[in-house]
């Protein structure tokens, strides 16, 4: 409703802003953030909260650019770039469970460490012009959206058809009711913040190839932004409800709300202020309904 | 309930339409003639460096002056990604030229395939990017500003000491052009040089210089790349009560490195020309639309050491 609105006014508005090329370069902008999006919103879901994704991205990045630097062969370079996420994302689960630190002091700190990690390998390393093949995935709209889509669908997946999922709403909804009623809350905590920092990892690869260039100042504050993305969809800060479509719808709104406002001429700092208000205006929303109910 | 987020949200939105009323400044009377008029897009790094406020400056002066709409789509910080995603919508956008200063040029290869195939012409400015689409290049010539630095420092320093050089991002031209030319000159005079890539970060700089110059009493000068590392490096001085005792040399000729200059905190920086840039990168522009092709594709443009001794000529 909100998307075909901004949509509907940006389209009246800027004649530029009625054009295909528009919209796809919208879905193209909304790709990377779109996957680092889905993991941070199985993990909100769940109760949790992850804010190392922006650098587990530039970890995964640099990593993928020494592989390829390297003359390594491109799929090494990608399971890389992933698997090092979800290990962030398991060392992440691990230490919030086991030594009950809470979600935000350990992911900040795994948020310190990814990026000081991540400079400690690439700063000040010239790492670009990557094989053809590789920057294929992130260039354009096909590979980027078919990866896009995939993780939406296995997320899709996961939540509404899985036990995993289901359990994600319910250690969400009330850890102490889930544990009472014997679930494996603890497992399944891990697994999200793996899936969360898999996905992450993943955008990091997507990335590099999309810009065709691996530095580790990739990622900052990307954490906030995926945030953003997903409670501007409707999911809940506090876990137990939300869903991936929302996701994406918050995706869409922050990407068409940047593109748009450049088509009506208005510069990069209006697009903070205007991304701001959203964020608010869709919690409130969000308060005031659940108020009325 | 979803009726009202709906009517929410709508009444948002149209809060701004308002706002792009009041603030799109010119668009209006573009929109009429949007066919005849012709646009440039501009960006350069993030608008809060005074560098490229001046850039754009120049650009936007230079656009009202020959009739031509200016679009910034100048990124809210220095990131790549988002200049590319700004340049991107502009030319989907379907500006007719773009005059800009890349915040890294090797992320952008896609974004001027693009340009190139809607035949929009790009003049870059202050680091040059190799790509058909790319029709001109203004810079300063950086090699030889820096080694007139280097030569500047070992100079002050009579060669004596060590030189702390806090360079950019590795990668970025210009501030490897520096980097070489300035470390160069210097390490020829005998001089030890300890370099730091701050990413153009003035707390990385302030951080460097504060824990090099309690680490090494050696330090005879310190070299950063940009402007405002040089007030970075200025201030860690001043905290160490340095000041005075440790050349600073900085690189871009901000304003407020030339007040730091007048007020004797900051030895001296290489100046450029960003305004100048801007305005002469435009005037290419519409060479090209004009359709002609009577200019050299690359001018650089010397830099200038100012220092004590003349910088009341550029203290605006």
């Amino acid at each position: 409703m909100a998307l075909v609105t901004i949509l509907l006014v940006f389209s009246i508005w800027a004649p530029s802003f009625r054009n295909i090329d528009t919209y796809s370069a919208i879905l193209q902008h909304s790709a990377i953030l779109g996957i680092v999006a889905c993991g941070t919103t199985i993990v909100l879901v769940s109760g949790g909260l992850d804010l190392s994704v922006g650098s587990v991205m530039a970890i995964s990045t640099v990593l993928v650019g020494t592989v390829l630097v390297s003359k390594l062969p491109i799929v090494l370079a990608i399971l890389v770039g992933a698997s090092v996420g979800a290990l962030c994302g398991l060392v992440n689960g691990t230490v919030i469970v086991t030594t009950g630190v809470p979600a935000f002091i350990a992911t900040m700190g795994m948020m310190m460490i990814a990026k000081g990690a991540s400079l400690i390998e690439g700063a000040g390393k010239d790492m670009s012009i990557f094989p053809k093949a590789f920057t294929r995935l992130g260039t354009g709209l096909t590979w980027p959206g078919i990866i896009f889509a995939s993780c939406v669908l296995s997320i899709f997946f996961i939540l509404s058809r899985t036990r995993l999922g289901f359990n994600a709403y319910a250690i969400g909804g009330s850890i102490r009711v889930s544990r009472l009623s014997g679930l494996k809350v603890k497992r399944n905590q891990i697994i999200y913040y793996v899936i969360g920092g898999f996905l992450a990892g993943l955008a990091g690869v997507i990335y590099t190839a999309k810009f065709d260039l691996a530095t580790p100042n990739t990622g900052d504050g990307w954490e906030l932004q995926s945030i953003a993305a997903v409670i501007i969809g409707g999911t809940s800060l506090f876990g137990g409800t939300g869903g991936i479509w929302r996701t994406v719808l918050g995706v869409l709104i922050i990407k068409s709300l940047e593109t748009g406002l450049i088509h009506i001429g208005l510069g990069s700092f209006w697009q903070r202020i205007t991304i701001g208000i959203v964020i608010i205006l869709a919690v409130m929303t969000e308060t005031l309904q659940k108020r009325s109910d | 309930m979803k009726k009202k987020c709906g009517i929410v949200l709508a009444l948002f939105v149209c809060g701004l339409f308002v706002c792009s009323l009041a603030f799109a400044t010119g668009g209006q009377e573009g929109t009429k003639a949007a066919g005849k008029k012709k646009i440039i897009a501009y960006t350069g790094f993030a608008q809060t460096l005074p560098f490229f406020i001046k850039l754009g400056q120049g650009v936007e002066d230079k656009c009202k002056e020959l009739g031509f709409e200016y679009l910034n789509v100048s990124p809210a910080e220095t990131k790549p990604e988002l200049q590319v995603e700004g340049l991107d919508n502009a030319i989907i956008k379907g500006v007719d030229g773009i005059v800009m200063s890349p915040i890294d040029a090797r992320a952008l290869g896609n974004t001027f395939d693009m340009a190139q195939k809607k035949g929009i012409p790009i003049i870059v400015i202050d680091a040059p990017v190799n790509h058909p689409a790319v029709r001109g290049f203004f810079g300063t010539d950086n090699l030889a500003a820096a080694q007139g630095a280097g030569r500047y420092i070992v100079e002050k320093t009579h060669a004596q000491g060590d030189l702390l050089l806090l360079g950019g991002q590795i990668g970025h031209p210009n501030g490897d052009k520096r980097l070489k030319g300035v470390k160069e000159t210097c390490e020829a005079a005998g001089m030890k040089v300890i370099v730091r890539p701050t990413d153009w970060d003035t707390d990385k700089a302030m951080q460097f210089a504060t824990d090099e110059l309690q680490h090494d009493p050696n330090i005879s000068a310190i070299f950063s790349c940009w402007d405002p590392g040089a007030l970075a490096a200025k201030q860690a001085a001043k905290t160490l009560g340095l000041l005075g005792k440790v050349i600073i040399v900085g690189f871009d000729g901000d304003q407020s490195v030339y007040r730091a200059i007048k007020a004797g905190e900051i030895t001296a920086t290489a100046r450029q020309q960003p305004y100048l840039m801007g305005q002469q990168g435009t005037e290419m522009m519409a060479k090209i639309f004009a359709g002609r092709t009577d200019f050299t594709k690359e001018t650089l443009v010397p830099g200038e050491m100012v220092d004590i001794t003349n910088v009341d000529k550029y203290l605006e």
